[in-house]
Formats: C-alpha cells, sequence, structure tokens
C-alpha cells in the first residue's frame, strides 16, 4: 500500500518522538548509576568532596550539606596515652 | 608530622600535616583568616557585615563571601529553631562584649536594659542582587559559624592545592580534610590546657562551647559571650560545655552553641540530629551523646 507523504511524515515524527523518550530514559539512569556510584567511592574521610570541584571555593552555606552526605561518625577512641596533635576547646 | 601554630583572633591557630611541612598551607589559612575578618569581624567597623548593621533596615551589596557567610549563620539558626542566631550582636556588646576580649576582662560591664528580641528571620539574604540587610535595633553577629566555616574552608583548599591530608584547628574549632593513614588525634577539653580526653578524628569536625572561657565581670557578677536568643542573656542553662562532632566544623560548632541555649534537651536534640557529643553538665559531670567514645565520668 503506497503511504502518502503526510502519513509518511507523520510515521517518521512519532518514531522520532519515541526515539527522543529511550534516549532520555536511558540518559537518565545512566546519569543515576553515575551518581550513586560517585557516592558509594567516596572514601568517607573528608577528602571526597574536594577534589572534583577543581579548588572552586563551595559556598559557606552549602558547604555543609556537600559534605554530610558522607556518614558515619567520625570521632573515635583514641589509643591509651595519646599525643594530640590538636585540641577542641572553648578559647 | 608537621605543625604551623601561630595566634590570630584572639586564639591559636594550628595547621597539622603528616610528613614535612607544606610551605604555603599555613599562608593559605591566613589569607582567608584575613578575608573573612574584613567580611564580618564584629570587632572592626570596616567590615561588611558591621556595615549591613550601622545601615540597618537598608539592604547592602556585600562581597560574596560575606553573603555566603550570614546565608550560613541563617541556615544554622533554621537548622537549630533558633538557638543559633546571628541577630545577638546587639545583645552580646550591650553585656559587654563589644571589643577584643582581652580589652573587655580588664573592665566592668553594666548589666544591659532589655532590648529588641534576637530574631534571625529578619535577616535578609538577597543572593540575586547580592545584598543583606537586618531589621533595626538587630546586628548581626556571625561568632557562632564564621569561625568554624573558616576552618572548614581553609583545610579543604590546603587539601586541594598540596593533595596531602590537613587539619586546621582555630580557636578550638577543628576541621580535617583529605585521607590520613591514621585518625588525627585531638584533645578535649573545656579550656585550653584544661583537663579532658584525647580522641581521634577521622573526618568532619569538632568544635567546643563553653561558658568556661570568654567570661568577664559585670555589675552582677560574671558574663560570658554565649547568648540565648531567648532572654538575650548570657546561657545558664543545664549544660556548661558541649564538644560536638558533625560532618563539618561549621554544623558542630552551631550544635555545641546549640546546646548551651538547650540546656536540659540538648542531649535529645543532639541525639535526633545525629551528631556525637561530650556534655559537660552544670554540676561538672560528662555525658557523651550518640557516637561518642568512653563512659559517663567527671569532668
Amino acid at each position: 500500500m503506497n503511504e502518502n507523504p503526510r502519513r509518511r511524515l507523520l510515521r517518521r515524527a512519532r518514531l522520532t518522538t519515541a526515539g527522543i523518550a529511550v534516549t532520555a530514559v536511558a540518559g537518565t539512569g545512566a546519569l543515576t548509576a553515575v551518581a550513586s556510584n560517585a557516592t558509594a567511592t567516596g572514601d568517607g574521610t573528608g577528602g571526597g568532596s574536594t577534589g572534583g570541584n577543581g579548588g572552586q571555593r563551595q559556598a559557606p552555606d552549602q558547604q555543609g550539606r556537600a559534605r554530610s552526605s558522607q556518614g558515619g561518625t567520625g570521632v573515635v577512641q583514641a589509643p591509651a596515652s595519646s599525643q594530640p596533635q590538636a585540641a577542641t576547646n572553648a578559647s | 608530622m608537621s605543625t604551623t601554630t601561630w595566634q590570630d583572633w584572639s586564639c591559636t591557630v594550628r595547621v597539622v600535616t603528616p610528613g614535612p611541612p607544606l610551605d604555603g598551607a599555613a599562608g593559605i589559612v591566613r589569607e582567608l583568616m584575613a578575608d573573612v575578618d574584613r567580611a564580618v569581624s564584629r570587632f572592626r567597623s570596616d567590615s561588611e557585615t558591621e556595615r549591613v548593621n550601622e545601615l540597618a533596615p537598608r539592604i547592602v551589596p556585600v562581597s560574596g563571601l560575606a553573603l555566603g557567610l550570614v546565608a550560613a549563620a541563617v541556615e544554622a539558626a533554621r537548622g537549630t529553631d533558633g538557638a543559633v542566631d546571628p541577630t545577638v550582636g546587639a545583645h552580646v556588646a550591650a553585656w559587654g562584649y563589644d571589643a577584643d576580649i582581652a580589652v573587655v576582662r580588664d573592665r566592668r560591664a553594666d548589666v544591659p536594659e532589655p532590648g529588641p528580641p534576637a530574631d534571625w528571620r529578619r535577616v535578609v539574604v538577597d543572593r540575586d542582587l547580592g545584598r543583606v540587610g537586618v531589621a533595626r535595633g538587630l546586628r548581626l553577629d556571625l561568632g557562632a559559624t564564621a569561625k568554624a566555616w573558616t576552618a572548614d574552608e581553609a583545610a579543604r583548599r590546603v587539601v586541594t592545592r598540596y593533595r596531602r591530608p590537613v587539619l586546621v584547628e582555630i580557636g578550638g574549632d577543628v576541621a580535617v580534610a583529605g585521607a590520613a593513614d591514621e585518625p588525627w588525634l585531638v584533645q578535649v577539653a573545656e579550656v585550653a590546657d584544661g583537663a579532658g580526653e584525647v580522641v581521634g578524628l577521622t573526618h568532619g569536625g569538632l568544635a567546643t562551647s563553653s561558658e568556661s572561657a570568654r567570661r568577664w565581670r559585670t555589675g552582677s557578677g560574671s558574663a560570658h559571650h554565649l547568648i540565648d536568643p531567648r532572654t538575650g542573656a548570657p546561657t545558664d542553662g543545664a549544660v556548661r560545655t558541649a564538644t560536638v562532632w558533625a560532618p563539618t566544623c561549621v554544623e558542630a560548632n552551631t550544635f555545641s552553641t546549640a546546646a548551651l541555649v538547650w540546656g536540659c534537651s540538648a542531649a535529645a536534640r543532639l541525639e535526633l540530629a545525629g551528631v556525637a557529643a561530650r556534655l559537660v553538665e552544670r554540676g561538672g559531670a560528662v555525658r557523651p551523646i550518640g557516637a561518642w567514645p568512653g563512659e559517663v565520668r567527671a569532668a
């Protein structure tokens, strides 16, 4: 059966739209996977968020939230008779 | 291990790195501290926040650094239901802390008349226009957040520049960055050289707030610099000193300050916030909170 030019144009438009949708879904999935991987591979040492921004300064009020994503407490028992390297106290 | 120490902002500043000294690391910290000082110092009439205070209630153009620091202080207020309020500047000054602490300690302050209550919701931060404003009668004081933010940012800059782990301590606010082989060893105490304990710090920040330091005489006894926004007076609750670990030093100092304001409810609130803490109660008992290592003991 011959397809008139108008029908052919509509069919191609539908195929193109479907292609865009499939690409968008696949792209979102890939980005999610990359983001998950980036979170999972953080070393949890406080340096994980520092290397990727090329030394740009973080906005002061965004700094905390960026690092909070590392999770896990960072204070542990020190070995007996340890010599401190720094101090936290009221000054 | 290399340590560089100096005095600034009326406190000890320390930069610690494994291995040989990092030429320039201390310079990075000094430069940042100078920038922050120019932006938000309460003791410089030419600082940007002092200009905002003087021109209140006008909304004043400020640098990106000052705007961000004010925004961080407002965020701290929001995250603590107003227990850490950046608009207590007029109150702390009225109680006598209006100059370097060494000057304040040498005189006797009058007990102030009650002024307008602090209210962090009356701070305007306009990111689009790069402007900050505060309501008339209130004054910005970023003392609970700016120093700790500086420690965080300094550590981040050093590790970004040198790719080596670093610890930055500014007046007891401790921030670490980079992957150190061993936990950093940090002395925790109420005041410098006081009794305490040593803990390991793997990441994030530690900060201590206490009524035991930065005290001065007034007509009705002594006062200190930690203002309860609800009363406009120095805190006098169930907790006299709080040390907090959090993912950043600015969060740690936010919660350590809030703990003194929260008093009896501090332990429950800190547990809910998911931070680790060491509280020294009014009578001297030490209480670990969350994942803080150790048992209940005397200070």
